[in-house]
């Protein structure tokens, strides 16, 4: 009878810093976002991309599963269980409030205005009595832990920032606003990739 | 081999940038319908991010026969 063995394996680990990316392009069926060799989005392909910035203190990436339990009279314990519904989002505090491209995406009903003139020019954010809402993809990226030219990705296909947009201005801290990219379903793509998805560079990591 | 690949090969793929902008409506919808990115008509209109055409790069310009309107 041989031994199993353990999966003590440090190049599993995920450790930051990552960073988020807003309005990427969205990758075909079995297909995944292309990644320039520093681990940013490739230009060619996502030239809206807008670079979300510093963070207050990293990204926090969360899927919840609702499973409901069926159970019966006759038995103790549930016999059947069922996904019923599934929740991906990614959250966080943002530092950079004042960039217009990124306030724009995140006030879901607001449309940035730009005047270039150089002694007239503005950079201005309307918002009030639109009542859908922006929708797009976001990646989070960060760097394997190995030491290699690799990089992890998150990618939720289709999101909003469900927490608006807020910040305190105070003489004692810097701004923030938090943020909440909530995953949705976009229901043409195939049962089981519409949401999103989570994938790294290089062969499988082991077992 | 990809399924969409085989596809977009017969298919007159248009020269990147394939944003909504530069593409146009119909032609995005087409695109986004037959490469396998998701049906345009089925979501609310204002969702229409760039498409990644990396796995399709190495065939734009390259169609091996003329492209069909399905």
């Amino acid at each position: 009878m041989a031994a199993t063995p353990k999966n003590y394996n440090a190049n599993q680990i995920v450790l930051g810093p990552c960073d988020v990316w807003v309005n990427t392009a969205l990758p075909a069926a079995s297909s995944r976002i292309v990644l320039a060799s520093n681990g940013t989005p490739d230009d060619a392909t996502n030239t809206n991309v807008i670079h979300l910035g510093l963070t207050e203190a990293g990204v926090t990436f969360e899927y919840t599963p609702e499973i409901q339990d069926f159970t019966s009279d006759e038995l103790t314990a549930p016999h059947l269980s069922r996904l019923i519904s599934e929740s991906a989002r990614i959250t966080g505090n943002f530092l950079q409030v004042f960039n217009w491209s990124l306030l724009e995406k995140m006030t879901v009903g607001g449309t940035k205005n730009v005047d270039t003139n150089t002694s007239t020019g503005y950079e201005e954010l309307t918002f009030g009595g639109l009542s859908t809402i922006s929708t797009f993809p976001v990646a989070l990226i960060g760097k394997d832990i190995s030491g290699t030219d690799q990089y992890w990705v998150i990618h939720l296909y289709k999101t909003y920032n469900k927490a608006g947009f807020s910040f305190t201005v105070t003489r004692r801290d810097q701004s923030k606003a938090p943020f909440e990219f909530m995953g949705l379903a976009i229901t043409s793509r195939a049962a089981g990739d519409q949401i999103g998805n989570f994938w790294h560079m290089g062969a499988a990591n082991a077992a | 081999m990809n399924p969409y690949v085989e596809k977009a090969k017969s298919m007159n793929l248009p020269p990147l940038p394939w944003t909504h902008k530069a593409l146009g409506e119909e032609l995005y919808c087409q695109l986004a319908t037959q490469l396998g990115y998701f049906n345009p008509k089925a979501e609310q209109r204002d969702y229409r991010p760039a498409l990644d055409a990396s796995l399709f790069a190495h065939l734009i310009g390259k169609a091996s026969k003329p492209a069909t309107k399905e």
